[in-house]
């Protein structure tokens, strides 16, 4: 057995190739299995240096000869080394070259004799852990927290570049070896050791710190300490340390934010409000003094708003200063609605007449922002001020710009308050002022709240009816009819009137109310006390009584002649069949049949007469008659029976054209018929000096539009055009006889008016006048009223 | 006899009374029927009041003719002959409403049969 063939043999499970390298032929064995591990055959490659070279990574191959070179000269004690080889299908392997020169006799080097191992696997894994650690690394000098890394005891091995630039530190140097303990001060020195204590135990430590930096700042920083282990061993500790301060400083103004709408709705003054914010700026940077001024309503005057540690002569004297383009910081910052930077204020030409007040309250810089209002009007200015000259840093400028919006945002939530409670007042006030009583209901009639100026003057007790029907409330017709007006409205846009009376005698009184939707489901009812109005109106009305009744007498004075001859009438029938009656009983053979019926037209008779003094003692009535369901057809009807004495006198022939009888209006039927009585009596005067065939007198009734028109027409001598609407005017007469008052239009537009109608006059083409009355039509609800 | 009066309860009322009497009536709602009827009565009972021609104008036209019929008029008015009481003077009037015998001794005066009575039912 060839000695490379054991070799192989002993080696061929192990991932090893053996060559061996003549160095006076060049010639280079190479083991099957090296040859295979590049993904070639044995006889592809020729067992010579040169074929071996080529399989070199182009990169490598310098190295490892060159390493060769010094391993034969006896330079390096060992060849050893890792490079690349090229594998047949592209990639690249690494292998593991080890060998030892074999040297003759002489010492003469013969051959180099070693074994190749694939690492690749090996070296890829090193090669991702590198790049891992590069990353991770990366990450770690990206973050924005401070990334230190300590030994067991403590001490600052690496801090992250973040840490440093936190730290202010230009690099390590002054910090390696240091125990972290030392970067903190008191109580938290001792949380420090305590935390590092911890995390060495196994556990995880945290604390949170102020540190002073070197520029003078302190920042607030979340320190967490978690153990470093390998294999399971803690072998470091890493400490991460978050800035904070930002967090917290917004939390804290988040706080004064909460603190001072609270003192605000408490109806506290905006200066509380904003001092609290004031002091919270303040204590979260060392060393400034802060201040807010407002701009006064009349947008030039500076007003105190707060500056809680600035010296108050200081403040007195900036007080109602007026703002301009050299007014200090704050001044000229309001003026120019901008921000206006102060480095020196002992140089800065803007504080040259506040110098003076400055330096005695001992400030030397002031940068001051403007307060905006979100329509980007100035609402005032927030400064900081700081003992020394100074610029102020990006930070500084941020924190002066959140303070400003916050002071902002207190002085809008003041304003809106204020003017909420201006309006609340002024509402309270309307309410105080206004003696209606309002109610408020579900769409149902469930009282729901209410308002009253005067409790006593209420119907009922509050108690007594709030969360009950108005159905149960109120006695049963207004009850109900307050009910179903609420009902109607919680759907309708238009507002609903309802008048009712509540007691009886001279406790009663009257109530208007008007009721409309609000609020989606609830009606809004507002009621009113009209029983003033309402006894004046009564009054008023009673004397329009009075004076229709008398007028009713006059007219039916100047009737008495054809009413006596109405009356005539049925009384000769009755008498005369009477007296016919008793003849015929003496005669034999009595005729009965017509005995009776001469009886039956005494009674026939009898009646009619009854109904003419019916008619009469109707117009001659004085109360008043409740409002009801008229029809104008039955008015214009009557009318014409009792002046068809009158109208037959005066030779006059009356035509009715009158509407369907479906239409009424809501009225005093007795009232009506005085008026259209008066209009036809008056007509029958206007045609006496017209020819006898053409005395007609027209009457007419017709609904149209909800509204139905009553017309009397004649054919007589017509109404001066200048007197159309002076007829209508008390003892204005037109009526030749001088018979009456001259009231009777008067009193007939009185009545038409009191029954929501119109009445005028106007000349036909033709020839004659028409008198024209028109009522609404009583609807359903009009009638309700009348119930 | 005749009746003219456009009241019809009144003027069946004084039909049947004159029936009573033992008289032939004929009744009439205006002058113009009475007149287009043409018929020649005793004794004419006319309201004075009448659509149309009135009933002096009828009393006219019954004097005016050969045989001139005897009219009693009748008024429901309180003065009978207010209207016109020159023209009324020598007619026999009576307001109503009146008793039979006051109707009879108008009808007899008119046909001056007794002598002449003027009344009213006051």
């Amino acid at each position: 057995m060839h000695s490379e063939d054991r070799y192989r043999h002993a080696t061929a499970a192990s991932g090893v190739g053996i060559w061996k390298w003549h160095l006076a032929t060049g010639e280079l064995y190479m083991d099957p299995l090296l040859k295979e591990m590049l993904g070639y055959e044995d006889r592809e490659i020729r067992n010579h240096l040169e074929g071996w070279g080529r399989l070199i990574h182009p990169d490598d191959a310098a190295a490892v000869l060159e390493l060769a070179r010094a391993h034969i000269a006896g330079e390096a004690p060992l060849y050893e080394i890792e490079h690349r080889m090229l594998h047949r299908d592209g990639t690249v392997r690494w292998f593991l070259a080890r060998g030892s020169v074999i040297r003759d006799a002489d010492g003469r080097a013969v051959s180099i004799t070693g074994t190749d191992s694939d690492i690749t696997d090996r070296k890829l894994g090193e090669e991702a852990l590198r790049k891992a650690e590069e990353i991770h690394k990366r990450i770690v000098d990206s973050t924005n927290d401070c990334v230190k890394i300590l030994d067991l005891e403590g001490r600052i091995l690496h801090v992250n570049r973040e840490g440093l630039k936190l730290l202010e530190q230009p690099d390590i140097s002054a910090l390696k070896n240091r125990p972290i303990d030392e970067l903190f001060e008191g109580a938290l020195r001792v949380a420090a050791q305590e935390a590092v204590a911890v995390t060495r135990g196994g556990g995880c430590g945290r604390f949170q710190a102020p540190i002073r930096v070197t520029s003078g700042i302190t920042r607030w920083w979340d320190v967490v300490v978690t153990p470093i282990t390998d294999g399971g061993v803690i072998t470091q500790l890493l400490v991460v340390s978050r800035d904070i301060t930002d967090r917290r400083r917004d939390e804290a103004f988040r706080a004064a934010q909460l603190q001072m709408f609270e003192t605000i709705a408490a109806d506290g003054a905006l200066s509380d409000a904003l001092d609290h914010l004031v002091r919270v700026v303040e204590q979260h940077s060392g060393g400034m003094l802060c201040s807010v001024l407002l701009l006064d309503d009349d947008g030039i005057s500076i007003r105190h708003g707060a500056a809680p540690s600035l010296p108050a002569d200081y403040v007195r004297a900036i007080d109602g200063v007026q703002i301009g383009p050299r007014t200090g910081s704050c001044g000229t910052a309001m003026y120019l609605a901008d921000r206006v930077v102060v480095t020196d204020i002992l140089t800065d030409p803007l504080w040259e007449d506040y110098r003076e007040a400055a330096r005695l309250a001992g400030l030397r810089a002031c940068w001051s922002q403007p307060i905006f209002s979100p329509q980007r009007r100035v609402l005032g200015a927030f400064a900081m001020y700081y003992g020394e000259p100074r610029a102020p840093q990006d930070r500084e400028l941020r924190l002066i710009e959140s303070a400003a919006h916050v002071a902002r945002i207190a002085i809008e939530q003041y304003r809106s308050h204020q003017a909420l409670r201006r309006s609340e007042a002024r509402n309270r006030a309307i309410l105080r002022a206004i003696p209606d009583w309002m109610f408020l209901t579900t769409a149902d009639g469930v009282y729901l709240d209410y308002h009253a100026k005067d409790l006593s003057r209420l119907h009922a007790a509050p108690s007594s009816f709030l969360g009950k029907n108005v159905r149960d409330v109120l006695p049963v017709p207004i009850g109900d009819t307050l009910a179903r007006a609420v009902a109607r409205a919680s759907t309708a846009d238009e507002p609903e009137k309802v008048e009712y009376s509540l007691g009886s005698g001279d406790a009663q009184r009257f109530y208007e109310a008007c009721i409309v939707g609000c609020d989606g489901d609830k009606v809004l009812s507002v009621v009113r006390d009209v029983t003033d109005r309402k006894r004046a109106e009564l009054e008023a009305g009673a004397q329009r009584l009075e004076l229709a009744h008398l007028s009713r007498v006059a007219v039916l004075g100047e009737l008495t002649g054809t009413l006596a001859h109405e009356l005539s009438q049925p009384l000769t029938a009755v008498l005369s069949n009477a007296q016919a009656a008793r003849r015929l009983l003496n005669r034999s053979p009595m005729d009965v049949t017509e005995i009776k019926d001469a009886l039956d037209d005494v009674i026939k008779n009898n009646r009619r007469a009854g109904a003419v003094i019916d008619r009469l003692r109707a117009l001659l009535r004085k109360e008043d008659t409740p409002l009801q369901p008229v029809n104008l057809n039955e008015v214009a009807r009557e009318v014409v029976e009792l002046a068809h004495g009158e109208l037959l006198s005066h030779h006059v022939t009356v035509t009715s054209t009158l509407m369907p009888e479906t239409t009424v209006v809501c009225g005093d039927r007795v009232q009506l018929q005085q008026v259209v009585l008066n209009l036809v009596l008056n007509a029958c005067d206007a045609m006496t000096n017209t020819p006898v065939p053409q005395r007609q007198l027209m009457l007419a009734t017709r609904a149209e539009n909800g509204f139905v028109e009553l017309l009397v027409s004649d054919r007589g001598v017509g109404i001066p055009e200048q007197d159309l609407e002076r007829v209508f005017e008390p003892f204005v007469s037109f009526r030749k006889k001088g018979l009456g008052l001259g009231l009777g239009l008067a009193i007939s537009r009185s009545i038409v008016d009191a029954h929501e109608g119109t009445i005028r006059a106007e000349n036909n083409a033709d020839g004659g006048a028409t008198f024209r009355c028109s009522f609404p039509v009583a609807d359903a609800r009009t009638l309700e009223k009348t119930v | 006899m005749a009746v003219v009066d456009d009241d019809e309860g009144v003027r069946k009322a004084l039909g049947r009374l004159l029936r009573s009497m033992g008289h032939t009536v004929q009744l009439f709602a205006s002058a113009e029927e009475f007149e287009a009827q043409g018929t020649a009565v005793d004794c004419a009972v006319v309201d004075v009041r009448l659509p149309g021609a009135s009933g002096l104008e009828l009393r006219d036209y019954l004097r005016s003719k050969s045989a001139p019929t005897p009219v009693v008029l009748i008024s429901g008015d309180p003065d009978p002959t207010a209207a016109d009481p020159i023209r009324a003077m020598d007619t026999p009037s009576i307001g109503k409403p009146f008793d039979d015998f006051i109707l009879m001794a108008a009808i007899a005066d008119a046909m001056s049969v007794e002598p002449r009575v003027s009344g009213s039912h006051a």
